[in-house]
């Protein structure tokens, strides 16, 4: 039987476990990410029937600790239904909700890639480095094609 | 929904994904349940300590970047039970330690207090929860004292 479990319970175990963050390419274009990373598979499981959201994929093989799996939500679609339904549940990581929520909100405005005019891409790069200090990582960016996502 | 706790549902995700549920060895014959969680962000850990009744201490420690980690460790087992038994129905990941750690909190509680003489059988049973407890969490019981 699966457990969907309710959007409380995914908000504190996000706020433990998860991150919101958005990562650069060298195309010049951030994207707006979630993940969860846990070595508990089977509750990644029950939060993407909960929620249909996202791909779980191994993150990392670990001799001596249990494997780590992620869950990568990355599709502006499930991004913003993730943020709908945990993130007015989210208590640590409710300023990156909310600046998640004004990434997905200027995306709808003007569109997402690398067909953005100057002045739209320098307001999501502000936008980026809001979310990287609220990460506590300073105003940077990670490389999404060097250095892989951050955990 | 109305009879859910939401608090407790939140904390029980949050207690998923940060806490730990530890089983202290105390002049290598006594055990003491205690649980813990570390976290950045000192409000939460001020909530959840007032959550669990408002006892136990909240320590300041430093990561390995310098990041400020806020620690809270309640060590009382009947107080660590009590928080549990909140936690419990809503709990995924540690849930089965969770309902060890409270069983091991009775057993300490009904014999009154942990440094009292105890019969070698009871010191048994009480190492066998604590080995199975530890077995699912894969700490070895810490001795402290």
């Amino acid at each position: 039987m699966t457990f969907y479990p309710p959007p409380e319970y995914i908000a504190g175990f996000f706020d433990a476990n998860g991150t919101v963050y958005v990562a650069d390419t060298a195309r010049n274009a951030p994207r707006l990410r979630i993940s969860i990373t846990t070595s508990h598979k089977l509750v990644l499981v029950s939060f993407q029937a909960a929620l249909h959201v996202g791909t779980i994929t191994l993150h990392q093989r670990r001799a001596v600790y249990d494997d780590q799996w992620r869950l990568n939500v990355t599709s502006i679609p499930e991004v913003g239904r993730f943020l709908d339904e945990i993130g007015p549940h989210c208590i640590i990581k409710n300023t990156q909700m909310i600046l998640a929520q004004k990434f997905i909100d200027h995306i709808k405005d003007y569109g997402i890639g690398r067909a953005l005019d100057a002045g739209a891409l320098a307001v999501r790069l502000e936008l980026a480095y809001a979310m990287s200090e609220a990460n506590g990582y300073g105003r940077k960016l990670v490389d999404l094609e060097v250095e892989g996502t951050p955990s | 929904m109305n009879d859910v706790d939401l608090d407790a549902v939140y904390f029980a995700g949050f207690f998923d994904g940060e806490g730990c549920i530890a089983v202290a060895l105390v002049d290598g014959r006594y055990h003491k349940v205690r649980i813990s969680i570390g976290q950045t962000n000192e409000q939460v850990i001020l909530d959840f300590q007032r959550f669990c009744g408002g006892t136990g201490t909240v320590t300041l420690k430093f990561g390995p970047t310098g990041k400020e980690l806020y620690y809270y460790q309640l060590g009382g087992s009947t107080q660590a039970a009590n928080a549990l038994r909140r936690l419990v129905p809503y709990m995924r990941v540690k849930r089965e330690e969770a309902e060890l750690a409270i069983v091991l909190a009775e057993r300490i509680a009904g014999s009154g207090y942990p440094r009292q003489q105890l019969t070698d059988e009871e010191i048994a049973e009480r190492r066998k929860l604590a080995d199975a407890i530890n077995s699912i969490t894969r700490w070895k019981a810490r001795g402290i004292g």
